[in-house]
């Protein structure tokens, strides 16, 4: 797995296809995972259910999350990976279609670190996807690993 | 004196032994008297009931003989044999036959011999031949021979000392005829054997009585039976007739019933004589007088014993009581003489006493009246009433402080002077005091009240009471006339205060309930009743318990009672109810009142009927609810049309763009131009969404008022609108300095879109010109947004307010639609209101007033 994996959260299979291609369209060659609940992204981030045993040393650089999600929804997601020591510096960047004020300050609330609205123009959205790749792929320095980790 | 009770009560002492001794021996005689009448009754019914008893047995005794006699004769069997053995047939057979039936008719103990006699007066069969039958047997034997009949002799001695009775009995073949003579049965009875030793004893045991039998033989009587007291009297005692004395003549010469008189010994005695029937007898049964007088002689001597006995007893009682009073007598004397002496040494002493008690009091009495002067002066001076007193000639002679103080004359003034010339009656109440001094001169009462105003020194009015007394002379003429004046005038004022107060109270609207200390109501205005349906009579006297629902807690009426009872005034509600079980809400002031020294006396209770406005709360609360409920739902669809509503509008025109990348080369220019049409109205739907989600964002937000900067407020917006890059020229005017109360994303928001449009529809002009400003118009503080832009035809501005309106072409001027509905919204909920003028080509102006509670 490549150390700048991207962690997709997202179930619709449109928006994880345009999404792809808006990455692909600016040149964002991470490697992308996507999962498609709730349950499956905290799976996956703490190497249960059907990821138990995946090399855990291996977390995704950037997670992309979507806020309605079947079983489990993005918020409480967010705050899963917050609430874990494992996981609490982990760069969670919230994509979704509304930007309700209760959404914003829900995700602000628990410590997410961008907030993105998917605009309906796809031309917009791929330029949003383009900033965002650029900053937290390339400039942003990237948190140190986790404790958990470093031990 | 107490000599003379002394004699006297010895003599009624005397009296009485006398009058005892009297009554005992009368009653010792009348008892005597009784019982002997008793006894003697008792013993004459004895021998009446034994004398009778004796015939009877005799008379049976005689007739059980009589029919034995008759029995034989009737004997047929025998008297065929007797006729048999006569005419000498079977001797040897016959002859034993009869000598057995004439030894058995021996077996009767009485018959001490049976003989049968032949028709020749031959004896053929004799029992015993040792005692032949005696003279007087053969005279019989002919006499029943020749008359045919069974006779019986008397009781005859024979042999000179033998006692016997014999019987004859005539034979007759045919009995009935007479006929056929077969000769005669003799039989004969020793009267020892029963008729002495049975029939003529005794029945109880009793000393001297007897029963003898009697007959008269010749002038004399001769006694048949044995004597009890002479042996071998039987049938040779006699006594002569001549001697009256002896029962049997007294019976013989005609008595009857139980005789007294002497017996054969001479001896008195007492009997009953009776003659047998069918035979010459006389039974005698008697008793002698000594027997029969015996007991009743004890009696007596008993009676006199008693009787002395008692008289002696009732001598020595009165003796003692004879002695006992005269020594009482002598102690009470003793004591009365003491007594004498004592009282008169008290009376002595007392009217000593009485005397000086005389002395003293009519000392003090002096005293006293003098004082009762000075008190009776000063009180009249002091007095809180006014006194005036005037004579007959109406001339005044008393004018106390008060009447000085009230009236304002001083007494200098007034007195030897007429009441009459001091004019102090009000002109209107003359008629008043005229009549009260003809009741007073009427002398039909002794006191006269009345009431009415005066005037005073300075010409006051006042209101007074008039209490008048008269005082006649003896001739029943009025001396004088004393009243006593009380100034009530402040009284009436207040009165009339109090009156006015307790008119408001029973007026009142609200509910106003007086109770004493424990609660008890002591007064409720009209309005508690025809709240409660309680009467008057119903209420006072009970408790406000009456009205508890038990909706109002109990901790309610405790912190109420706490309350009140520390002297403070306790305000709440009470769910209560009525007469007619109906709740209602009240809301109550509850406050002690308190007496001057500050102790509570009772609790008012001013209570407001809230029911209504309870409703009406509770109405509100509900719709509140409603509309709480309503916003939620409203939100969840906000949300979800947000999020989901936008998601396929991305993909359209996402793929839209995918199809125009991938396949450029096979898309013609149509085709290319048809897919930009397609991703524009799907970005075109994405703005409706988001001005639908601000204008329902604008209902379901709460406000929150701030003092919004209008002026800055647009200033910054115009900023905004003008930074895109254009041509066009503009003159932007904002009057500066307004301020108003308000939320301000929400004016932000308004006035964006007021602005916004402003810009939009001057883009045309050479130089758009935008106003904003305020002014007062109809009294009220008016914001207007004026462009010199486009403009439109107010006819069709009806509905310029409502949700995807449009004016204009969207070639023209893009938009939504919805803008100006947002507008209007934010502008009512801020309680104002918006109205829009406009000309076609000559510009629009926007008025809006906001409701600013500060101001």
């Amino acid at each position: 797995m490549n150390a700048k994996t991207i962690l997709l959260v997202e179930d619709n299979q449109s928006d994880i296809e345009l999404t792809k291609r808006a990455l692909k369209r600016e040149h964002i060659l991470n490697e992308i995972m996507v999962v498609e609940d709730g349950q499956e992204a905290l799976d996956y981030m703490f190497g249960k259910g059907k990821y138990s045993g995946r090399d855990m040393s291996q977390m995704p650089t950037l997670i992309l999350l979507d806020i309605k999600l079947p079983i489990i929804d993005g918020l409480e997601v967010l705050r899963r990976i917050r609430a874990n020591p494992r996981t609490h510096r982990q760069i969670v960047i919230i994509l979704t279609s509304s930007k309700e004020e209760q959404d914003l300050v829900a995700g602000y609330e628990l410590g997410v670190n961008g907030y993105i609205r998917k605009p309906v123009d796809f031309i917009q959205f791929s330029e949003a996807i383009k900033y965002l790749g650029l900053f937290w792929l390339v400039v942003n320095e990237a948190p140190p690993m986790n404790d958990f980790i470093a031990e | 004196m107490k000599q003379s009770s002394t004699k006297r009560s010895t003599n009624i002492l005397v009296s009485i032994f006398l009058i005892l001794t009297l009554l005992l021996s009368l009653g010792g005689n009348l008892l005597y008297r009784y019982q002997k009448k008793n006894i003697t009754l008792d013993k004459y019914n004895e021998l009446l009931a034994i004398s009778k008893l004796k015939v009877d047995q005799l008379v049976k005794w005689r007739k059980d003989h009589m029919d034995e006699a008759r029995s034989i004769s009737k004997s047929h069997a025998i008297k065929v044999h007797i006729n048999e053995y006569i005419l000498g047939i079977d001797h040897n057979k016959n002859y034993p036959a009869l000598k057995e039936w004439i030894y058995s008719l021996l077996d009767n103990p009485e018959y001490t011999l049976a003989s049968l006699i032949d028709p020749d007066g031959k004896n053929i069969i004799d029992t015993n031949p040792a005692d032949p039958i005696s003279e007087e047997g053969y005279r019989i034997i002919k006499e029943a021979t020749s008359g045919k009949e069974i006779i019986f002799s008397d009781i005859f001695r024979y042999n000179h000392n033998k006692i016997c009775m014999d019987i004859a009995i005539p034979l007759f073949l045919d009995l009935e005829q007479k006929k056929g003579f077969l000769g005669v049965v003799f039989l004969r009875i020793d009267p020892d054997i029963f008729l002495y030793s049975n029939i003529l004893q005794w029945p109880i045991p009793v000393k001297s009585s007897e029963v003898l039998i009697a007959r008269r033989d010749g002038d004399s009587v001769l006694y048949l039976s044995e004597l009890q007291h002479k042996e071998n009297s039987a049938v040779q005692l006699r006594k002569p007739l001549s001697n009256k004395n002896l029962l049997i003549v007294q019976a013989l010469n005609g008595k009857t019933g139980v005789l007294e008189g002497i017996d054969y010994r001479g001896i008195k005695v007492m009997g009953d004589v009776f003659p047998v029937p069918g035979s010459p007898w006389y039974v005698i049964t008697k008793v002698d007088s000594d027997e029969i007088f015996n007991p009743i002689i004890a009696l007596a001597t008993w009676l006199f014993i008693i009787t002395f006995l008692l008289i002696l007893i009732s001598a020595l009682i009165i003796y003692f009581v004879w002695k006992r009073q005269n020594e009482e007598i002598r102690i009470i004397r003793q004591q009365y003489l003491q007594e004498l002496v004592d009282e008169q040494t008290i009376d002595l002493k007392e009217l000593n006493l009485q005397l000086q008690n005389d002395i003293a009091e009519r000392k003090q009495v002096e005293v006293q009246l003098r004082e009762s002067e000075q008190r009776l002066s000063f009180h009249f001076e002091n007095s809180p009433l006014a006194v005036v007193e005037w004579d007959a000639g109406y001339i005044v002679s008393q004018w106390s402080k008060e009447a000085e103080h009230i009236f304002g004359w001083k007494a200098t003034e007034t007195l030897g002077k007429p009441i009459a010339d001091l004019n102090m009656i009000y002109i209107d109440d003359i008629q008043i005091v005229n009549l009260t001094m003809e009741r007073l001169s009427s002398g039909k009462e002794d006191v006269v009240v009345s009431s009415n105003r005066n005037y005073t020194k300075t010409g006051e009015v006042i209101e007074t009471i008039w209490y008048n007394t008269i005082l006649n002379d003896e001739t029943g003429k009025m001396a004088s006339v004393m009243s006593l004046v009380e100034d009530v005038t402040e009284r009436k004022k207040t009165e009339s205060e109090l009156r006015k107060l307790s008119q408001a109270v029973e007026q009142s609207p609200v509910s106003i309930v007086i109770t004493d200390l424990d609660g008890v109501i002591e007064y409720g205005n009209p309005r508690v009743f025809d709240i409660t349906g309680y009467t008057a009579v119903e209420l006072l006297g009970k408790k406000p318990d009456l009205f508890k629902s038990g909706e109002t807690s109990r901790e309610s009426y405790k912190e109420l009672w706490e309350t009140i009872l520390s002297g403070k005034e306790w305000q709440g509600e009470f769910h209560n109810k009525k007469k007619n079980g109906d709740l209602y809400w009240e809301a109550a002031t509850i406050s002690p009142i308190m007496d001057a020294e500050g102790k509570i006396t009772h609790f008012l209770a001013i209570k407001e009927d809230i029911t209504r406005r309870k409703k009406d709360e509770q109405r509100v609360n509900e719709r509140t609810l409603q509309l709480q409920t309503a916003n939620k739902e409203l939100e969840a669809f906000a949300y979800s049309v947000s999020h989901d509503l936008r998601a396929p509008l991305r993909s359209i025109d996402g793929w839209s763009m995918a199809l125009l990348e991938d396949c450029y080369d096979q898309l013609d220019k149509q085709g290319k131009e048809y897919l930009d049409r397609v991703r524009s109205e799907s970005q075109r739907m994405g703005f409706l969404i988001d001005d639908l989600l601000k204008l329902s964002r604008v209902s379901r937000t709460e406000i929150k008022k701030v003092n919004v900067d209008l002026t800055s407020l647009a200033k910054d917006i115009t900023k905004r609108l003008i930074k895109t890059p254009t041509d066009r020229r503009f003159e932007i005017i904002i009057q500066p300095g307004m301020f108003t109360m308000g939320d301000q994303s929400m004016l932000d928001i308004a006035l964006t879109n007021l602005l916004d449009n402003a810009y939009k529809f001057t883009s045309r002009q050479q130089i758009a010109r935008i106003e904003f400003g305020q002014s007062v118009i109809a009294d009220k503080q008016t914001y207007w947004v004026k462009d010199n832009g486009v403009g439109f035809d107010m006819s069709y501005s009806k509905n310029l307010f409502g949700a995807f309106q449009r004016m204009h072409k969207q070639s023209d001027f893009p938009g939504t639609g919805i803008g100006l509905a947002t507008v209007q919204r934010i502008i009512h909920r801020h309680d104002g209101e918006i109205w829009v003028e406009s000309k076609k080509d000559q510009g629009t102006t926007f008025y809006f007033t906001i409701t600013d509670e500060t101001r």
